[in-house]
């Protein structure tokens, strides 16, 4: 698993490529807690090669949004594929957590 | 027929019981979605198993076998030397509590009990059996 972070004009954008599991969720962690402690408050997640996340990723997600609630940070998921939605879906957190079909959809909910 | 794996009790190993469990239950009728789904169930319990009841010590071993019955439902017996922990006994913590406290863990064994039907969890000498069951009106090929 290979997670990168680009910081663009209207947003920080991270880019995961691969599975998240209960052994690779850290570097998951460590991209969202680093762009917190940046203060970034646009943050957009590139899922389009995201082939496999676990309860410890979506546990990840989970952890932060209180910290994104206080702090006014706008985040979306976006181009993630229908195996890896389900996983979000069968515990209800796609209703706490923006994820949309294109990265244009994303820019439009963190803007 | 069975098919089984065994791997050193570390999470870094759980990509291989992934890609056993993908590999085999490629034999059943199931949909895509359906494979995918068991495969991560298996993964929560062997990443439960290695991490809170065998530390992630590589001496230790957890074997995942996985077996059909003649209704079609599909038996995973995942066994290993760690502590005892019912699963079912195991109250879920509610999701809003989960946020609140920013727990990163607790997720699991709600996946767990959402995809499979049903999960016996029983010692057998000092080896801790869970033993999972997902029905299906699916014929396998096996």
């Amino acid at each position: 698993m290979n997670i990168s972070a680009n910081k663009e004009d209207k947003c920080y954008v991270i880019i995961i490529d691969g599975e998240i599991d209960a052994s690779s969720s850290i570097e998951l962690d460590t991209a969202i807690s680093d762009a917190i402690k940046k203060g970034e408050r646009k943050i957009l997640v590139d899922c389009e090669k995201l082939n496999y996340i676990s309860s410890a990723g979506l546990g990840v997600f989970m952890s932060y949004l209180e910290d994104f609630e206080e702090q006014g940070i706008k985040i979306a998921l976006f181009q993630m594929n229908d195996k890896v939605k389900s996983v979000f879906e069968i515990l209800g957190l796609v209703d706490l957590i923006e994820i949309v079909p294109t990265r244009e959809e994303a820019e439009k909910i963190v803007e | 027929m069975t098919h089984k794996i065994t791997i050193p009790c570390h999470t870094s190993k759980l990509k291989d019981v992934r890609d056993f469990v993908t590999d085999v239950i490629r034999l059943f009728y199931l949909s895509e979605k359906e494979q995918f789904l068991l495969v991560l169930a298996i993964d929560e319990i062997c990443a439960n198993r290695i991490l809170h009841s065998n530390h992630n010590d590589t001496n230790r071993q957890l074997e995942v076998e996985i077996a059909s019955q003649d209704d079609g439902a599909v038996i995973f017996c995942i066994k290993d030397e760690g502590d005892f922990f019912d699963l079912n006994q195991n109250e879920s913590v509610p999701m809003e509590r989960l946020i609140k406290d920013r727990r990163k863990g607790g997720l699991g064994v709600s996946l767990i009990k959402k995809i499979i039907d049903s999960v016996e969890v029983f010692k057998e000498g000092h080896y801790t059996i869970h033993r999972l069951i997902k029905k299906s009106s699916i014929t396998s090929q096996f």
